[in-house]
């Protein structure tokens, strides 16, 4: 087969019926909304729902707007773009008095509703071609893929994903040639320029699937079109933020925090295979066999195996990360929902023309779009029953224990949430000493408590006492760091002597080793008494 | 494929074959002069070779857990083995053959059969007659035949490795035939016996050629169902490479179907943190980044190049192994790596043909004044990658040498206590005593087995079905999901301990090294350590230091391993 062959075959720029496509759009983003809408209706369900990681960054945003200065009131080793993000769902919270994972998940919906809109407004540029038959369908993927987030709903890779889908569907019509307006191109790439200015290695997510298409289109232009500029401002824009930050505050994060991180990274490190092969392994096995798919119908079209190298390269990212975080597996799951929604659609073209008729972009359509209707449509009443049954089968929580009305899954509240409320009242300081961010979070949100240090979890700790334990280390950077933990053990105790915590909950693993010579508690909490061990956690109250 | 273009002037690359010849005695040199590093996986189907010639009945008489294949392929190995200490005379091997000897018989046996692999690729791609462009990948991935080769490493001659070989004749036949050459008949059927008969190997290796073929049968929207005669050629092979089921006698069947099958499949999906430890594993990242790096490359020139569609699922075939298997060696990546090796090759000729070289030569007047310029300067870049990647990977190898060195040294230094377990079992035992590891992995028990010298005690060449037991355990499966009769996990497990009990106390190894962990607690559990105890005295700790190259197989300073040592 030759490549002039299979340029001809490329479905990509096919022409295709007018009506037809506006009426697979049509349902296609109907679908795509009735989806967003069954998983919102899930987290309007469950109003207290937020987990560690994504609490942290909503209570960091809260601290923001009380005047807190990131990496000198509140410390985290994640660069600032995920702290500003969250202010707005702390306002909506603060200004209609609603709980704040309430207001955290509407917000990330209310994103997912946007880049839902965005990506039909990129589609309409297709209309009259074969592209919007895989556009649709990698929409219906997207929609399907924020659905079903539950423990990594609202993370940096998810929102990255919501925002980048738009990006990304955009990009494709721009290597297979398409015409697209400028403001189109502008609001998809200032949008898409947020989620890959979150974290640097989400750019090299980015740039895999525009390797696909620059190695199998030749073409240099689109690398500078409108939209990558328009990403690319955005991310300037936030590098330039850093000159303007205070002085203290960039210190701080460059010359404290990130050393610390950079030689203890591998504290968190975990073996390789265990990261891809145990849990993540069925993600793993439906990578390589989109990858086949994607190889084996690339003729048809470049959105599959861009779709594939997105999901590649984020895989390479999880690998590289060296922990078997959830969240880091995020993306991979959104290139392959994406490559699997759109190869099925290139495969039902392969079925014999005596089945499927032929015009076969118009057989598509019509499969497509009974199977859009009709699966849909089973698929989102069994999704509300299920969502329906689980509402009916928990126990309530009443809200107004929590000054709010209504209720939630009991279910949803973090177990350490009864301690907290027993023993503090609203208003009340508390100290989570953990290694990680749970069960601080969202215990601190759910409960409406305050933070009563300056470290809202205590995952320095562990981690400077691994860098001081390891053998390989020189003596000068032994010294260094264990200044630096000691730094953090006196700002410790000058939080708990300045902000008088009701409560200190202490991780005994790592945290006794981390203590082992400092005599923590006897020292700088000589007022409080433990009260309760729950989970490997001890449990202090202040006596006075 | 590209289709044949007859009306083309048929040309061979000579400059690429000769340079893949030249890679490819390279990687054997290169191999030979690391032939004393010996793949455990290699010394385990050895010693079952060892066993079958001296006339015991597999899966009864020992316990192996893979296709009785590749220890029949094996067998050639084990009598040059035996040549070879003939020969040097020496004393040592009463039962047992000398490293060294298993050593070279098994790189001499190898790189034969790699000699064969090439020689039929080389054959098949210069009497293709196809066209300059396909023509010219072809000769590209014979190159990545010889780079492959030595890829492999410290596990040259694995199963993996064997597998390939026979495979990628079958590959180059389907190119040229997808390419529209119509090679002779004979050339069909020995292509795809080899094939047949590498897909016997394991269980695991058929869905990759079923892969290629299913990929090539989507890619051209099922215009060639009819299927030609080397597959059917395969299909014949692979089924007689089976036959060795028919060698069996009643019990070793029932030995088979009764516990090792299902053992070794639940070994497969359950989390076998046994086998790779939590923190710590052999690492081969770099595999996986490189992987991504060839995929991405792939997705974009598939279009413009269909010979990478075979590599490449090839490459996810061997993915896919790597993950289900769950080990991460080395001995598992290695479809991926020789895949890898050959898709990166005609990748390189591809940019190199490209337009990029071209638009340069032409924007820079010295090196376009004349054609034969750019084409030299082609050569050149060819050479260069040649050179390139045959030193990149030997700097790797080199560093991981020497990293290997610090692992070696390194727990040593710090706690002298801990005695390598080669160095115990080699001191604390005559060469005519029986020794024993029990570990719950087939690794490092071997290669130490092998590289001490020393008969095995008793039944189990590997301890895995005692970890795939406590695994099966923890994971609370039941006989139920396991789809077996209500006790066959508790009368399982007390047959696998007692017959480990009852060999302790009959055979009497002169020295029992147990890993710490869930090993020795199963065991102790059972009641084994106590019957140890009794007629052994314990020896302090050892660790396993990797002699190997390559990445750190479970040198790792987790496992310390309990040293007994038989009372006099």
């Amino acid at each position: 087969m030759s490549g002039q062959e299979q340029a001809t075959e490329a479905i990509d720029k096919r022409p295709f019926s007018g009506e037809l496509s506006n009426l697979l759009l049509l349902v296609g983003l109907t679908l795509a909304l009735s989806l967003l809408a069954t998983g919102c209706n899930y987290w309007l369900h469950h109003p207290m729902l937020i987990y560690c990681d994504q609490g942290l960054f909503v209570s960091m945003a809260q601290l923001l707007l009380e005047g807190r200065m990131p990496y000198v009131d509140m410390f985290d080793v994640n660069p600032p773009l995920a702290i500003y993000f969250q202010v707005i769902p702390v306002l909506v919270s603060k200004y209609f008095h609603i709980p704040i994972p309430l207001s955290f998940s509407m917000y990330v919906y209310a994103l997912s509703f946007l880049s839902c809109f965005l990506i039909g407004w990129v589609l309409l540029s297709a209309r009259r071609f074969g592209a919007i038959l895989l556009g649709v369908a990698a929409l219906v993927a997207v929609a399907y893929f924020n659905q079903i987030q539950r423990i990594d709903f609202g993370q940096r890779e998810h929102i990255f994903c919501i925002v980048y889908a738009p990006f990304f569907l955009l990009r494709y019509l721009r290597w297979e040639g398409f015409s697209l307006g400028r403001y189109q191109a502008i609001a998809v790439g200032l949008f898409a320029g947020i989620g890959l200015a979150f974290k640097p290695h989400f750019m090299i997510m980015a740039c895999a699937p525009e390797i696909a298409w620059w190695l199998r289109t030749g073409k240099w232009r689109p690398l500078v079109a409108t939209e990558v500029l328009a990403a690319v401002a955005v991310i300037v824009i936030y590098l330039l933020h850093f000159i303007f930050l205070p002085a203290q505050e960039l210190k701080a994060f460059f010359q404290f925090v990130v050393p610390i991180y950079k030689e203890g990274y591998s504290y968190y490190v975990t073996s390789p295979i265990y990261n891809i092969a145990t849990y993540w392994r069925s993600d793993f096995y439906l990578l390589a066999l989109t990858s086949l798919g994607a190889l084996a119908l690339a003729r048809y079209s470049s959105l599959a195996p861009a779709a594939c190298a997105f999901a590649f390269m984020s895989g390479l990212i999880y690998v590289l990360a060296g922990q078997d975080w959830s969240c880091h597996m995020v993306a991979v799951r959104m290139g392959n929902a994406m490559a699997v929604g759109v190869e099925l659609c290139l495969l039902y073209q392969l079925l014999p023309a005596r089945l499927i008729g032929a015009d076969k972009l118009k057989s598509i359509t019509f499969a497509m779009l009974i199977l859009g209707i009709a699966g849909g449509g089973y698929y989102l009443s069994s999704a509300q029953e299920n969502d329906a049954r689980e509402q009916h089968d928990s126990v309530p929580y009443d809200l107004a224990h929590l000054g709010y009305s209504g209720t939630c899954p009991s279910g949803d509240m973090d177990p350490f949430v009864a301690s907290c409320l027993t023993n503090s009242s609203k208003g009340d300081t508390v100290l989570f000493i953990c290694a990680s961010m749970a069960p601080g979070y969202p215990v601190m949100l759910q409960t409406d408590r305050r933070p009563a240090s300056r470290f809202l979890h205590g995952m320095m700790l562990p981690i400077l006492t691994f860098i001081i334990d390891r053998p390989d280390l020189s003596e000068a950077k032994k010294d260094h760091f264990t200044k630096d933990k000691e730094q953090v053990i006196a700002w410790y105790s000058e939080d708990i002597t300045k902000n008088r915590p009701k409560l200190i909950y202490i991780q005994d693993n790592p945290m006794n080793w981390v203590f082992e010579n400092y005599n923590f508690i006897d020292s700088y909490m000589s007022n409080y008494k433990m009260i309760d061990k729950k989970d490997g956690i001890s449990i202090y109250k202040r006596n006075d | 494929m590209t289709d044949s273009q007859p009306h083309q002037l048929y040309k061979l690359p000579v400059m690429l074959l000769a340079a893949a010849c030249l890679v490819f005695s390279a990687s054997l040199i290169y191999r030979a002069f690391y032939f004393m590093e010996l793949s455990g996986t290699v010394c385990y189907e050895m010693e079952a070779a060892g066993r079958i010639i001296a006339g015991q009945m597999p899966f009864y008489d020992f316990y192996f857990d893979q296709s009785l294949l590749i220890a029949y392929l094996r067998i050639p190995a084990v009598f040059l083995a035996k040549l070879f200490a003939d020969l040097a005379s020496s004393r040592a091997i009463l039962v047992v053959t000398p490293f060294w000897s298993s050593a070279l018989s098994s790189y001499i046996i190898t790189a034969l059969t790699a000699v064969l692999s090439f020689l039929l690729c080389f054959y098949i791609v210069t009497s293709s007659r196809l066209p300059q462009k396909p023509l010219r990948l072809l000769a590209a991935a014979l190159v990545g035949v010889g780079l492959a080769n030595f890829a492999m490493g410290f596990v040259f001659g694995c199963a993996q490795h064997i597998f390939c070989l026979l495979l990628t004749p079958y590959l180059f036949l389907r190119a040229i035939r997808w390419a529209g050459a119509k090679p002779p008949v004979w050339l069909r059927i020995l292509c795809g016996v080899l094939a047949g008969l590498g897909a016997g190997i394991s269980p695991l290796f058929l869905p990759v050629i079923l892969l290629v073929e299913i990929t090539e049968l989507v890619s051209t929207r099922f215009q060639k169902l009819k299927p030609p005669v080397e597959f059917w050629a395969l299909l014949a092979a692979y089924a007689l490479s089976w036959t060795w089921i028919l060698t069996l006698n009643a019990a070793a069947l029932a030995e088979l179907d009764d516990w090792i099958i299902p053992l070794k499949i639940a070994s497969l999906h359950l989390d076998q943190i046994a086998f790779y430890g939590y923190g710590a594993t052999p690492d081969r990242r770099s595999v996986i980044y490189l992987c991504t790096a060839v995929m991405v490359i792939c997705f974009g020139l598939i279009s413009r190049a269909p010979f990478l569609r075979p590599l490449a699922t090839v490459m996810m075939g061997g993915f896919s192994i790597y993950l289900s298997t769950m080990t991460g060696l080395s001995s598992e990546l290695s479809i991926l790596i020789w895949s890898m090796c050959l898709a990166l090759s005609v990748i390189a000729i591809i940019f190199i043909d490209g337009s990029l070289v071209a638009n340069f030569a032409r924007r820079y007047p010295y090196l376009s004044h004349r054609e034969t310029r750019v084409n030299s300067v082609k050569v050149y870049l060819f050479a260069l990658f040649c050179l390139g990647s045959l030193g990149v990977m030997a700097g790797c190898e080199t560093m991981e040498r020497r990293e290997n060195i610090t692992v070696t040294i390194g727990p040593r230094a710090l706690d002298p206590d801990f005695i390598d377990i080669e160095t115990a079992l080699t001191n604390y035992s005559r060469p005519d005593q029986k020794v024993l590891i029990l570990n719950g992995r087939l690794l490092p028990t071997f290669p130490v087995y092998a590289r001490v010298n020393r008969q095995i005690c008793g039944y189990y060449l590997s301890s895995e079905p005692l970890s795939t037991m406590a695994n099966i355990q923890d994971h609370s499966l039941t006989d139920q999901i396991l789809g077996k009769p209500f006790g066959w996990l508790t009368k399982l497990k007390a047959k696998l301990y007692s017959r480990i009990g009852a060999e302790i106390q009959i055979q009497k190894p002169a020295v029992i090294l147990v890993e710490g962990g869930q090993t020795y607690d199963k065991l102790q559990e059972m009641g084994i350590v106590s019957i140890i105890l009794k007629d052994y005295t314990a020896e302090g700790e050892g660790r396993y230091h990797s002699w190997c190259s390559g990445a750190k197989e479970f040198a790792d300073w987790n496992y310390r391993y309990n040293i007994f040592r038989l009372k006099k």
